[in-house]
């Protein structure tokens, strides 16, 4: 299974956490403060993140782990800290959980999030797979700009395969939130704002005036048109 | 409350009924003044016209009394009298007096005299009676 | 209850009506007296001096004294030996003249023909002899004059106290206001206090004691607002605080329900209880969490245009609800906020299904600027002494079953979202049996 980095402050949430997740046959590796977490960072497919950490806090670990490469990160937030939220989603985080979490749930989304990077799409698009300079490749899962590939984190990949899947067409935030995130009818449709934000930035020359991700106003996004 | 109301009603009763100048009861003042009574008026005679004299009296004179001293003759200079001294009323009833002397014998002037002085009564005198005696000034 | 104005106005206008009374009243009586002295003092007066200076003649003749004592205004009359002489008309009372007759000079007023008469009488003494000449004199004058005088007087008096009771009553008036008007600001603020503005504060004007009760309510207010946000962040606290401990229970919950058929005897049980209860306090948190959010008015609306029939068969979908309730739901979009909605739904329908008996039905309907949306049953009801207090926190209907599913807050919490909204939730029953709770949200349409 899967090598998860747990970083979390409250002893007793580590523990629990970690006892149920290696009970599910993941590999848990568990550390105490953002610093600790850093430093085992390689030996992890996918972070759990605590944002309330003593020391260096949630968002800075965040975008450290953002700054060095694109490993999904799961938030851990208390269902208050809105405003958290957003700023852990800006930071680069793919998806957030409210403490207190079943292990159950916390655990769907680990798998949700990392099946995001490695479903490959491999049927052959009509159109073919270049969009004007940004080349997208389903079967490879790899995206290049002018010849320079882009590094996505699996959820910004995901949202962009989603959308250019039906290039032209309005996507609601619920249906990209359900394809992407599998959440359900109440899922966070600041996840998605969040990751189209920072899709514009990776791959649109102007992000204030984006050409492939377009918003369409009261209905959700659009691939297009170019 | 209860006490100001009542207040208020005995005012309101009090103010509307001692308005304007009310009768009243008798008031009473100092002692009578005291008065002189006027004087008799006997007419004597001056110049062929009669001319009262005037004589201050502290009673009412009855008839007689008044002839008595018209008879008496006047006290001031000048004047003379044709009622005679001795006329001597005796009595008097209503306007009616009875004298001793002859009154048939009586100047016109004096029954004049008589006339204006006791008004209009009558003699009686000696079985002679004459009146109701006028009075002519002049 | 008279209220104050009328009660200062009242204590004024007595105030002023007996002082002008008094005042006016003495004033008119003493000034009507002296006129009335000062009329008889010189009628008398002139009387006696023509009666002094005149000489009696007895038996009174003609004119004489009579011309003596009459004038223009004045008539006269001589009573002497039985007769009368002079105006036969005199009012002379036998009072009077048995006055009169004792020696002295006496008066009377005399009221007749509508005027009052001053009837003046005395028996002149024989200057000699010192006795009564037993004559008597008599005058009669009218005293329409002075009576018209005193009148006008009266009419004065009159007057000014009615200008006095207007010139109270205005102050009066005025006083009130200026009293009054602080009470009713006060009384606003005191009332808008009680319905939970705590920031409710009154201007203090001036420096007397409404100013001072002002600025004690001020001050009260101001203790009552931080006691009561001192309390309620002391709630958000502890719940916050319990999150941590819940957090860790939570994450192995699941493990303990998986190994409970393993676990021997009563360890098995225990452990079901024990996840089973971890649940229960975890909702209990999150309730309690989302309260104080309401109550520090810190809960945020996140508006999204629904479809509400879509939305509402999501929540009974994901509860598997579908199969038990009735729906009536046309297609209508409004401005809601989607995760609110479906807690107010959740808990309506749950309750239904609980407490209701079947069937329970949804509908949904659009009117001018609301769209209705009615969860009903067919039970038994809500008794009529807790239907006003359905939406209590805290407060459950059955107090004999102990323990229901859920915290206690769920209604409370979906009156709140309702207002959040600026909706409304209302409870009712049924003409024909069963509850009705019936949510209106504004669809930010007029048509």
């Amino acid at each position: 299974m899967s090598r998860v980095l747990l970083i979390e402050d409250d002893e007793a949430v580590r523990d629990g956490l970690q006892l149920a997740l290696t009970r599910q046959g993941h590999t848990v590796h568990a550390a105490g403060t953002g610093e600790q977490g850093l430093g085992r960072l390689p030996e992890a497919d996918v972070v759990v993140l605590d944002l309330m950490l003593p020391g260096m806090d949630g968002f800075e670990v965040c975008r450290r782990i953002r700054a060095e490469g694109d490993l999904p990160i799961i938030m851990l937030t208390a269902r208050d800290d809105d405003m958290d939220v957003v700023a852990g989603l800006e930071a680069g985080a793919d998806d957030y959980v409210v403490k207190p979490v079943r292990a159950r749930v916390l655990e769907a989304r680990i798998r949700a999030v990392l099946r995001r990077g490695t479903t490959t799409d491999a049927r052959p698009r009509p159109e073919g797979d270049d969009y004007r300079g940004l080349t997208i490749d389903r079967a490879g899962l790899v995206v290049s700009k002018n010849g320079r590939t882009i590094g996505l984190t699996p959820t910004e990949l995901r949202l962009l395969l989603e959308l250019s899947s039906s290039p032209g067409r309005v996507l609601s935030r619920q249906q990209l939130l359900e394809a992407v995130w599998e959440h359900g009818y109440l899922g966070d449709s600041r996840l998605v704002d969040a990751c189209v934000q920072r899709l514009r930035a990776k791959i649109e020359d102007d992000p204030a005036g984006p050409l492939y991700i377009q918003t369409v106003r009261g209905f959700g996004y659009r691939f297009g048109p170019l | 409350m209860r006490i100001l109301r009542s207040l208020m009603v005995v005012l309101a009763v009090s103010m509307t009924a001692a308005c304007g100048i009310q009768a009243s009861g008798v008031i009473s003042g100092v002692q009578a003044p005291r008065v002189d009574l006027s004087p008799v008026r006997l007419f004597f005679v001056a110049n062929r016209k009669l001319i009262a004299e005037e004589r201050p009296t502290d009673h009412t004179l009855s008839l007689l009394e008044t002839l008595a001293l018209l008879a008496g003759g006047p006290a001031e200079p000048g004047l003379t009298t044709e009622v005679p001294a001795d006329i001597g009323p005796s009595a008097e009833s209503g306007t009616e007096i009875t004298v001793s002397a002859d009154v048939s014998k009586l100047s016109t002037v004096a029954r004049s005299q008589i006339g204006c002085t006791l008004g209009p009564v009558v003699l009686t005198g000696q079985g002679q009676r004459v009146g109701p005696l006028e009075c002519r000034l002049g | 209850m008279r209220s104050l104005r009328t009660r200062l106005l009242l204590a004024f206008a007595l105030l002023t009506t007996v002082t002008a009374a008094a005042v006016a009243g003495g004033m008119y009586v003493n000034a009507r007296d002296v006129i009335v002295q000062q009329t008889q003092d010189a009628a008398v007066r002139t009387m006696t001096d023509r009666v002094s200076t005149a000489r009696l003649q007895l038996p009174p003749s003609g004119d004489g004294l009579i011309g003596v004592l009459s004038d223009r205004d004045t008539s006269a009359k001589i009573v002497y030996n039985g007769q009368s002489f002079g105006d036969q008309n005199l009012r002379v009372s036998p009072e009077l003249r048995a006055e009169v007759r004792t020696g002295r000079v006496a008066w009377q007023r005399v009221s007749g023909g509508g005027s009052i008469w001053l009837v003046v009488g005395m028996a002149p003494v024989n200057r000699a002899t010192n006795r009564p000449y037993g004559v008597e004199l008599y005058t009669q004058r009218r005293m329409d004059n002075e009576d018209q005088r005193v009148n006008q007087l009266a009419t004065i008096a009159w007057g000014l106290g009615a200008a006095s009771l207007v010139l109270a009553m205005t102050l009066a008036w005025l006083a009130a206001r200026g009293v009054l008007r602080p009470v009713r600001d006060l009384d606003m603020a005191a009332h808008r206090l009680g319905l939970g503005d705590l920031t409710t504060r009154v201007p203090v004007r001036g420096t007397d004691e409404l100013a001072g009760v002002a600025r004690t309510f001020n001050v009260t207010a101001s203790a009552l607002e931080h006691q009561v946000g001192e309390l309620r962040r002391f709630v958000a606290d502890v719940s916050h605080e319990l999150r941590t401990p819940l957090a860790a229970m939570t994450a192995v919950a699941d493990i303990l329900d998986e190994e409970a058929p393993n676990l021997p005897g009563d360890a098995g049980q225990a452990a079901r209880l024990v996840s089973q209860e971890t649940r229960n306090l975890t909702r209990l948190v999150d309730d309690l969490m989302e309260i104080s959010r309401f109550d520090s008015g810190t809960a945020g609306l996140a508006l999204d245009a629904v479809d509400l029939a879509a939305a509402i068969t999501a929540t009974l979908h994901t509860r598997g609800w579908l199969d038990m309730v009735e729906t009536r739901l046309p297609p209508i979009v409004a401005p809601v906020d989607r995760r609110r909605l479906d807690v107010i739904v959740a808990n309506l329908v749950g309750n239904a299904l609980r407490h209701g008996a079947a069937p329970v039905s949804v509908t949904l309907d659009a009117f001018p600027g609301w769209v209705v949306i009615t969860v009903s049953d067919n039970g038994k009801g809500l008794p009529a002494e807790v239907l006003p207090h359905v939406f209590d926190r805290f407060y459950k209907a059955d107090t004999a079953r102990s323990r229901s599913e859920g915290s206690g807050l769920g209604l409370a919490i979906a009156w709140e979202n309702a207002h959040l909204h600026h909706g409304t939730l209302v409870a009712a029953n049924r003409p024909d049996g069963g509850a009705v709770f019936t949510l209106r949200l504004p669809s930010g349409t007029t048509s």
